[in-house]
């Protein structure tokens, strides 16, 4: 069982921003009256979350990756999550092997 | 059977389903924990006390970046702001709650538990053994798969030869998909996708998630902006 001091700093700072988003929810925006743009902005956080992180990861990498991310995304307009994620992991392997 | 057990079964018969997703998720979490330095033990520990696996993901892209302590709050907050709105609608609907069940609600809050109390409360009033149905189960196979991922991810020696790393992106690409499928979501996405291209090419090694989102975020205030203006002249 090892600890490093450095990664507990981390795992307590990930943790208490996490959690401050939770409650700050539970506290503050429930009091708050979103306007019509903010709330848009707001609702838009997740899929500009995921869309920042996916499009590089998937774009800038590779041929493989960028195979494996274009099937993946055609996979998961029918698929649940647990078939897309191993498409995902199936493709890249086997194009880094054909191509790499 | 009492009313707390049904309620439980309610909620635990209606996430049994999803839960092939936590599994492979919290697998791959343990794996890429231990593969980015982190101890079996540290894992779990960051599974146990974080519990929300894209933050987690995230925030071990950036662990070793200079300013680390700063840039692994960004990424937490950037993917789990979700959880602010999805508390502050939750929250209305738990206010019967003893303080202790409330809080532990809102702390262990996760999009399916947030979803189904959203859909359960349409036709009857959402008690605690209900999200407990839901939340005890996922946290256990959250817990406890990161802890399989970490030790049986040790055991393999390329994991980019078997696509493990790229499982986070997968992970992602099926957590965006009812996202991208929402009406007005595919500007957003064009916005936030292009300017996080551009900012890690350009060397913003650890900013750049959180460069495109907020030209993402941009996006979709000026769509709105641009439609309350619309709505408003005749």
């Amino acid at each position: 069982m090892t600890m490093d001091p450095y990664n507990l700093t981390l795992i307590l700072l990930v943790t208490l921003a996490t959690f401050a988003m939770r409650a700050v929810g539970a506290i503050v925006m429930a009091r708050v009256e979103l306007g019509p743009v903010s709330a848009a902005a707001f609702e838009a956080m997740p899929v500009a979350v995921l869309t920042a992180v996916i499009a590089p990861a998937v774009l800038t990498q590779g041929l493989p990756e960028a195979i494996a991310g274009g099937i993946a995304v055609l996979v998961g307009l029918r698929a649940p999550t647990a078939v897309v994620i191993v498409v995902a992991m199936a493709t890249v392997a086997a194009m880094r092997h054909l191509l790499g | 059977m009492t009313a707390r057990k049904q309620e439980f079964l309610d909620g635990f018969r209606l996430v049994l389903p999803m839960l092939v997703a936590p599994i492979s998720f919290s697998f791959i979490t343990g794996a890429t924990s231990v593969q980015k330095g982190l101890s079996a033990f540290e894992a779990t520990l960051m599974s146990a006390s974080v519990f929300a696996g894209g933050g987690q993901l995230l925030a071990l892209e950036v662990w070793y970046e200079p300013q680390a302590w700063l840039l692994v709050m960004l990424a937490a907050i950037s993917i789990n702001v979700r959880f602010a709105l999805q508390a502050a609608s939750v929250q209305r609907k738990i206010n019967h709650f003893t303080p202790l069940q409330r809080w532990l609600t809102i702390a262990s809050l996760t999009d399916p538990a947030w979803g189904m109390s959203e859909v359960r409360h349409l036709s009857r009033q959402v008690t605690f053994w209900f999200i407990s149905g839901i939340t005890v189960p996922i946290y256990l196979i959250w817990v406890f798969g990161t802890l399989a991922g970490a030790l049986l991810g040790k055991l393999i020696d390329d994991p980019a030869k078997l696509g493990l790393d790229f499982g986070f992106i997968g992970i992602f690409i099926a957590l965006a998909m009812p996202f991208w499928k929402r009406t007005g979501a595919l500007p957003v996405a064009i916005a936030s996708g292009a300017v996080a291209i551009a900012a890690k090419l350009a060397g913003f090694a650890a900013l750049y998630v959180f460069i495109g989102a907020m030209a993402g975020v941009a996006m979709a205030g000026f769509m709105a902006h641009r439609q309350a203006k619309r709505a408003q002249t005749p």
